[in-house]
């Protein structure tokens, strides 16, 4: 009984385990390709890339460890989600700036526009 | 025939008539009379550009070696239509297009009646003034009409055509695309005349209408089918890779898409015209922007023609100098364009200004995404990416602010809340949005992006839906009734109507196709099988076939839903000799809405084991629906049938569904 339950859940835990691997994979550039993650790509170092991935994670490490641990070997450039470091801080900021003055804009809009006719 | 001589001469009688449409187009002391000449000017130019093209093609067709952009980029055993194709599968050839379709554009100018001659003439001058330009440029760096040195070896063929362009998507892709951009040249024209004269009115609004819907269908279209050719050719399964380029096309879209909304609130209510104005300026030069990253070779991109550092400078310029002469005219005169016409926030004007505002948000996210890695690269040396993640985050919840504006923005009427009927329809589409969701993901699981890209999804359908049974006086009105009330509708009504329906499709495809996509990679040797998603997919073995210019390796799959047989799917690998080119050939097959696509990728263990990549996109073909939809309602708008034309339309159509 609780061998078969063992058994449900391993099986269960394996697909699991790859939807992960795949998650992280697309999080990740292939160097070598053009603007493609090692999760669609065919390259050989995409497949060396993949099987890193799957060690560390073997190895037991985070989602974000397995990611550190890509970046310390091939650099910030494989990062297809960019680091949220203070040299990003337009990249990340820049919309929602742009959104609250944008948004001010609108509202000055509105206020001039706002005197109904009639 | 010389077409080395033929070509540049007809390159150089267009170089003139620019110059004398430019001329006579912006003179000062200009009259009513040099009109016509202009016109004429533009006219002869289109031909003179027209005529090179032909020339060009002809060169193509037989594979003329005498040009030495044919000996780089044709070869004589490729079939007849790619090498009509390759003629704008190259930097100099897609210039000629582009500067075909610009002046074919210039010469549809001539021919609108709408506005003062002066405006007419204006906008005719910096038409012509964009041509000599960009005439200019083509003559200087990157003419086709290059003659095949003569003191290089007699060449036995042509060098080839990337393989991965010599496809029907590919050939119809640039000029669909070109179409789009360059379409926003008009609107660029009439607009920057209207500041000249300093008067942005009804008339002008009217004038850009169809210019602008035509060009933003084609860009529409153009975008649907690169998305297309991307997702069957490169064998990524995917559609859409946030690639600089994809994003240097996204970015006019976006541009367009604010301006066509707030051109119909000039045209409606005679509002919100600065704003209109900086629009249009932006959308053109977002168009050059475009136009510049694709040929400047500043970022790296599978839609990137061969680079050149000195030709990118020169376009930078030309670039600098339309977009930031446009914006210091706005400067300058922008002033002079007064709102005269008050709204209250909430109201249809409310929501298209709030459209605006996000559009242009998501539009400069993306411009920082696509140009961050290069300023970060300048600054520091370090290179970064920015990638699918990072667009996502900043997209999804934009999109459902949109979705939310554009269901609000259908019910809502005009300059009032009215008397607030609209309400109740909203709060039914927020709350069916919200609790349809729930209910899919908790079926189903999914992310926090599945989740706001349905929630967005529904809410479109929802406004949509919505705003028909409005239109149709439902409910209370009978059936018949409500089809006649329909069957009245004008045709920019229709316009709306099928551009809204099909911009929920594809946000609907677009997030179930990504978000709920089922794929599995795995070695295979011949007789072995993988499952996806309660399909067999059965390695049934290889064999090799040669084709007109490349030879392939046919794998064979047999696709097995319970034991029983529903697919034969045939993936290829093919190598084309004359570019020394590997292309991945994907097989898909249509399940419902949904496609099955597998491709094959390397071999390994001396050859008999394929590395085999399958994946399931549920609802894939919505988006394509969508994208052809929204195109379509942008060309039914652009052109109001005659009779509806005629029966007049009330101006402010407040009628509201009171229940």
């Amino acid at each position: 009984m609780i061998a078969v339950m063992a058994l449900i859940v391993l099986m269960q835990a394996a697909p699991v385990d790859e939807a992960r691997a795949q998650r992280l994979d697309a999080q990740l550039r292939c160097v070598v390709c053009q603007n493609q993650s090692i999760a669609d790509s065919d390259a050989e170092l995409a497949n060396v890339m993949r099987e890193l991935v799957r060690e560390r994670m073997a190895a037991g490490d985070s989602d974000d460890e397995v990611l550190a641990y890509v970046t310390d070997r091939y650099g910030e450039y494989v990062l297809l989600n960019p680091s949220r470091s203070a040299k990003n801080m337009v990249l990340w900021m820049g919309p929602m700036i742009a959104l609250v003055f944008g948004g001010a804009l609108a509202f000055s809009v509105f206020r001039t526009g706002a005197k109904p006719q009639e | 025939m010389d077409y080395s001589f033929w070509g540049t001469a007809l390159l150089t009688a267009a170089l003139a008539s620019a110059g004398v449409q430019a001329g006579l187009g912006l003179w000062p002391g200009g009259q009513e009379r040099h009109v016509a000449v202009a016109s004429a000017a533009a006219v002869a130019l289109m031909l003179s550009l027209v005529t090179a093209f032909g020339v060009l093609m002809t060169a193509y067709a037989t594979t003329d070696l005498s040009l030495l952009n044919v000996f780089t980029n044709s070869h004589s055993l490729k079939p007849l239509a790619y090498k009509l194709s390759g003629t704008w599968g190259n930097h100099e050839g897609s210039l000629l297009l582009w500067l075909m379709i610009l002046a074919g554009f210039g010469a549809a100018m001539a021919f609108s009646r709408r506005g003062s001659w002066q405006t007419r003439r204006l906008a005719l001058g910096v038409q012509g003034l964009l041509s000599f330009a960009f005439v200019a440029f083509t003559l200087l760096t990157s003419s086709p009409f290059e003659p095949y040195p003569a003191n290089w070896p007699t060449p036995f063929d042509g060098q080839g055509l990337n393989p991965l362009l010599q496809d029907p998507g590919l050939a119809i892709h640039p000029p669909t695309l070109y179409v789009g951009y360059v379409g926003l040249s008009a609107v660029f024209s009439f607009t920057v005349a209207a500041l000249i004269e300093g008067r942005l009115d009804r008339e002008w609004a009217k004038t850009v209408r169809p210019f602008l819907l035509v060009a933003w269908s084609a860009l529409t279209l153009g975008i649907g089918l690169g998305a297309f050719w991307a997702y069957y050719e490169l064998g990524w399964g995917g559609f859409w890779f946030w690639d600089p380029v994809e994003n240097a096309s996204l970015m006019p879209w976006l541009a367009g898409t604010a301006l066509l909304h707030c051109v119909m609130v000039v045209e409606r209510r005679d509002a919100l015209k600065p704003w209109c104005a900086a629009l249009a300026i932006l959308a053109f030069g977002a168009s050059l922007l475009g136009t510049f990253l694709v040929r400047s070779g500043i970022v790296t991109s599978v839609h990137a023609f061969a680079n050149d550092p000195e030709r990118g400078l020169f376009l930078l310029m030309l670039t600098v100098l339309f977009t930031g002469g446009g914006f210091l005219l706005f400067a300058w005169r922008g002033g002079a364009l007064t709102n005269d016409q008050a709204f209250e926030p909430v109201s249809r004007e409310g929501a298209l200004v709030i459209n605006n505002l996000l559009l242009s948000v998501l539009l400069f996210t993306v411009f920082l995404g696509t140009f961050w890695p290069t300023v970060v690269e300048v600054s520091t040396g370090s290179r970064i990416t920015v990638g699918p993640p990072y667009y996502n985050v900043m997209a999804g919840p934009l999109a459902v602010l949109l979705a939310g504006t554009l269901a609000f923005g259908l019910l809502v009427p005009w300059r009032t809340p009215g008397k607030g009927g609209w309400q109740r329809s909203m709060m039914i589409i927020a709350g069916v949005s919200v609790v349809a969701t729930l209910i899919l993901l908790t079926l189903t699981g999914g992310t926090a992006l599945a989740a706001m890209g349905l929630i967005a999804s529904v809410m479109v359908v929802g406004g949509v839906v919505a705003d028909l049974a409005r239109k149709a006086g439902l409910p209370g009105a009978s059936a018949s009734a409500a089809m006649r009330r329909l069957g009245g509708l004008s045709s920019r009504q229709w316009g709306s109507i099928l551009a809204h329906g099909g911009v929920a499709l594809m946000l609907l495809g677009i997030t179930v196709s990504t978000t709920f996509q089922q794929e599995v990679r795995a070695p295979l040797a011949p007789g072995q099988s993988i499952t996806l998603g309660g399909l067999a997919f059965t390695y049934e073995g290889r064999t090799g076939q040669a084709g007109a210019n490349f030879i392939a390796e046919v794998d064979r799959f047999t696709v097995r839903k319970d034991d029983q047989v529903i697919a034969q799917m045939s993936p290829s690998r093919r190598y084309y000799p004359a570019a020394d080119q590997a292309t991945t050939e994907v097989a898909i097959k249509r399940l419902g809405l949904g496609n099955l696509y597998l491709a094959s990728g390397a071999t390994q263990d001396g050859g008999e084991t394929r590395i085999v990549r399958a994946y399931r996109h549920p609802l894939i073909h919505l988006l394509w629906t969508g994208a052809v939809l929204i195109a379509l309602g942008g060309l039914i708008a652009a052109f109001p049938a005659t009779r509806a034309a005629r029966v007049r339309q009330p101006e402010n159509q407040t009628v509201e569904a009171t229940p």
